[in-house]
């Protein structure tokens, strides 16, 4: 009898089903893909302060939120000379017509108001302007002198609202700045924002150091330094200045790099002939062995989720990337094409492991998913090497050495950085020589 | 219970209910929980928005054998292209006229025609409602008369039969310059009423004036491949994408979007508001095509929706909501 009221009900609902209705569908396959043109008007200014003074303080935040958007490469702004409407306070209504007439895809408002001689109130809206409506907004009080984070706190959040991903922009770039003739070369720590601004050496050039490293909370840097000539893994605190160094090790240690919680450290250590992984707990600092192989492991980094562990060894015979679980349990090879890949970096949003690879005589930068499918090679050159990824895993940084010239003498090493999709490669402007960068997280989310 | 009871008594002669209705209230949560499904499937099923239209006939592919086409009276065009009652009566005059001076040709009764062409002194002789349409002829007429009658090609009928109703006078004993004369006429008759609707009618009032089943028709032909397909390609045009949004590879973009009548995009809805409201590239993905849609939309009348109602306007109820599928990589990027 059950199923009998079952099967009533059952025919009775597909009866019903006779109601819904066929809707006309139409399938759009693939898309163009082109910087989203944004109208960014200059920001109106009020409060205690010469209107002069605060027009320019207002100037350079457009400015610098300009500038961050146009790199990312996602972004055109459109130009000024261009706009039919200039917003008088931050509650003024968008013409949407007009914005439309220019081709303005997105609308960002903005007005700043001077609370005091040194304190301002940034108001910012973001607006779609062919849907009219309004994609986000956010006031901040700021230190006058802060504007320029602000600014990029700014084109964070307007990055974020558009792509869905956390922006890079509020970041720093720990990198190796060279100086000198090839033969004595003095590589010293250095730091600054995403964008070049704000420089500043970290070390003196008396050792060498190499393969610098954020961790996660931003306040300590790892890198490898040779100290009377023994290379060694060390951390360096940002705030204090202070370095020391990681362990007591018998052997050489090298290509350190930070958990993505922050409470280890999973480096190289070379003796007797083997080069191994191993892991350090920060807080205990006690040491465990991860790989015990007689080839060369090396370059470990973790997943984003800290489960799992991609290096580079050459215990087929070549060096290729193989990927392993936390504690060095499952290892199971990754990379299957011609030529030698090395220094794998696990994409911080965990969709792709990027790596330098060596064939043909030629370096390139490549991404593949963990699972060694899907490699593509975004980057290549004479001397191409160190990926690091931007925080969101949207942007690769490597650095890229010219070819040497006729006299012999290598060429200069600088940074550049290039969107996943393979395209937008910049160059990042750097006082000296650079090589080695590494980006740091975003230091809003510290 | 008592109600419960005489409901019971009434069943009782029909043994397959009674014994259903019995065992659903002996069966209370199965029951419950089946009318809750059914609830359901009702919920998801059921399209409220257009249940309070008209249902739309939906008909196959409508292939009109032109042989069989039938020419009525009555016509099911829309409204902006019924033809005014003035013009639909100058038309009818046209064809008239045509066929009463290729009959009055033939009748050869040239004493009853003035000497001017097209005077219709026989329709004046015949009746006063012949006269009444022959006024609104020559009113209607007049203007598109004349170009016929510098044309080369195509003899206006009035020259014919003033030729005729000069020679008439002294040949109408021969008959076969008579039949000639006459032919003569219907021929140039015809190709004058011929030239002279053309002229003055839209063509595509002749295509589908009147034709059941024709395009503007009662009947909404199905969207042709090539049309969904030239939609799909102005939207690509219009669908700006990142390409190197997280899991862009794997997403299908659902937008419901609501047409005016004239093509024009009342509103887009993107689908699937769970997945919106929790993934931030999801979103980011579907808020480009919902752009994309209005985007094309600003392009006026090179908007892919423009296609509706130019050639469906007819059948707005099938296509005021479309369901648009964007699928970021089967197709590439541009």
């Amino acid at each position: 009898m059950i199923k009998k009221i079952f099967l009533v009900t059952l025919l009775f609902s597909l009866f019903l089903t006779g109601f819904a209705k066929a809707e006309l569908s139409i399938d759009i396959t693939g898309a163009r893909s082109e910087p989203m043109a944004v109208g960014l008007p200059e920001f109106s200014v009020s409060g205690q302060m010469a209107k002069e003074d605060a027009q320019e303080t207002a100037q350079k935040i457009v400015q610098v939120i300009e500038s961050d958007l146009t790199s990312s490469g996602l972004f055109k702004i459109l130009d000024s000379l261009a706009y039919l409407q200039s917003f008088k306070g931050i509650e003024d209504a968008p013409a949407f017509v007009d914005w439309q007439a220019i081709s303005a895809e997105a609308l960002i408002q903005g007005h700043v108001d001077y609370l005091s001689k040194k304190q301002i109130r940034i108001s910012v809206r973001l607006w779609d302007v062919y849907a009219a409506q309004e994609l986000y907004s956010a006031t901040m009080e700021v230190d006058e002198k802060g504007w320029r984070r602000a600014a990029h706190m700014i084109a964070d959040a307007v990055y974020k609202r558009i792509t869905g991903e956390d922006g890079y922009f509020d970041t720093r770039i720990v990198y190796i700045a060279e100086t000198g003739p090839a033969l004595n070369r003095i590589k010293r720590l250095a730091i600054m924002d995403q964008d070049g601004e704000n420089h500043q050496f970290l070390t003196d050039g008396l050792n060498l150091v190499l393969t610098p490293r954020f961790s996660p909370n931003m306040q300590q840097i790892t890198y490898m330094s040779y100290y009377k000539d023994t290379p060694r893994v060390y951390l360096f605190d940002i705030e204090s200045g202070r370095q020391q160094v990681v362990g007591d090790f018998p052997g050489m240690t090298f290509a350190p790099r930070f958990s993505p919680d922050g409470h280890k450290l999973i480096m190289s250590m070379a003796d007797n002939g083997k080069t191994d992984i191993f892991e350090m707990n920060l807080d205990t600092r006690v040491i465990r062995q991860l790989t015990r192989s007689s080839a060369i492991d090396t370059s470990p980094s973790y997943s984003p989720d800290g489960k799992q562990i991609v290096f580079n060894s050459d215990r087929s015979g070549a060096q290729q990337l193989y990927v392993m679980d936390a504690n060095g349990k499952n290892v199971k090879r990754i990379s299957f094409g011609n030529g030698r890949y090395a220094t794998p970096v696990w994409s911080p949003r965990g969709d792709y492991i990027a790596f330098t690879k060596m064939a043909g005589g030629r370096f390139y930068i490549g991404v593949m998913f963990p699972d060694g499918r899907g490699e593509r090679l975004i980057a290549e050159g004479y001397l191409v090497e160190a990926p690091t990824w931007s925080p969101n895993g949207r942007i690769l940084m490597y650095f890229r050495q010219d070819p040497p010239n006729r006299d012999g003498i290598p060429g200069a090493t600088k940074i550049y950085a290039v969107d996943i999709t393979g395209y937008n490669e910049r160059r990042l402007i750097t006082p000296v020589d650079a090589s080695d960068p590494a980006w740091s997280p975003l230091l809003s989310n510290r | 219970m008592g109600l419960r009871l005489s409901f019971f008594m009434r069943l009782r002669h029909c043994p397959f209910l009674f014994k259903t209705v019995q065992a659903a209230f002996d069966h209370m949560p199965i029951v419950f929980s089946l009318l809750l499904h059914f609830f359901a499937v009702f919920l998801l099923t059921y399209d409220f928005s257009s249940a309070h239209q008209p249902e739309v006939v939906s008909v196959p592919m409508f292939v009109v054998d032109l042989s069989q086409v039938k020419i009525a009276e009555m016509t099911n065009l829309p409204p902006k292209l019924i033809p005014t009652a003035a013009k639909k009566e100058t038309k009818k005059s046209v064809r008239t006229s045509a066929y009463s001076k290729a009959s009055a040709k033939n009748s050869v009764q040239p004493e009853t025609r003035g000497g001017k062409a097209g005077t219709s002194g026989g329709k004046k002789s015949s009746s006063a409602a012949l006269e009444n349409d022959l006024n609104k002829l020559l009113k209607s007429v007049t203007a598109p008369q004349k170009q016929p009658e510098s044309a080369a090609s195509v003899q206006p009928p009035a020259n014919s039969i003033k030729n005729t109703g000069n020679q008439g006078g002294g040949e109408t004993d021969d008959p076969f310059k008579t039949l000639l004369a006459s032919v003569d006429g219907i021929k140039s008759g015809m190709g004058y009423a011929d030239a002279h609707t053309a002229a003055e009618v839209n063509p595509d009032e002749i295509v589908t004036e009147g034709i059941e089943g024709g395009q503007g028709g009662s009947y909404m032909q199905e969207l042709s491949v090539s049309e969904k397909d030239m939609i799909g390609i102005k939207l690509r045009e219009c669908w700006n994408l990142d390409a190197g949004v997280r899991g862009v590879h794997n997403m299908l973009i659902e937008i419901r979007v609501f047409l005016n009548k004239d093509g024009t995009v009342k509103d887009a809805k993107i689908l699937n508001k769970t997945k919106y409201n929790k993934d931030t590239a999801y979103r980011s993905v579907a808020e480009s095509a919902r752009r994309a849609v209005y985007i094309c939309d600003k392009k006026k009348e090179d908007s892919p929706f423009k296609i509706f109602p130019k050639n469906y306007e007819q059948s707005y109820d099938t296509w005021k909501t479309l369901l648009l599928r964007f699928n970021p990589f089967d197709g590439g990027v541009i």
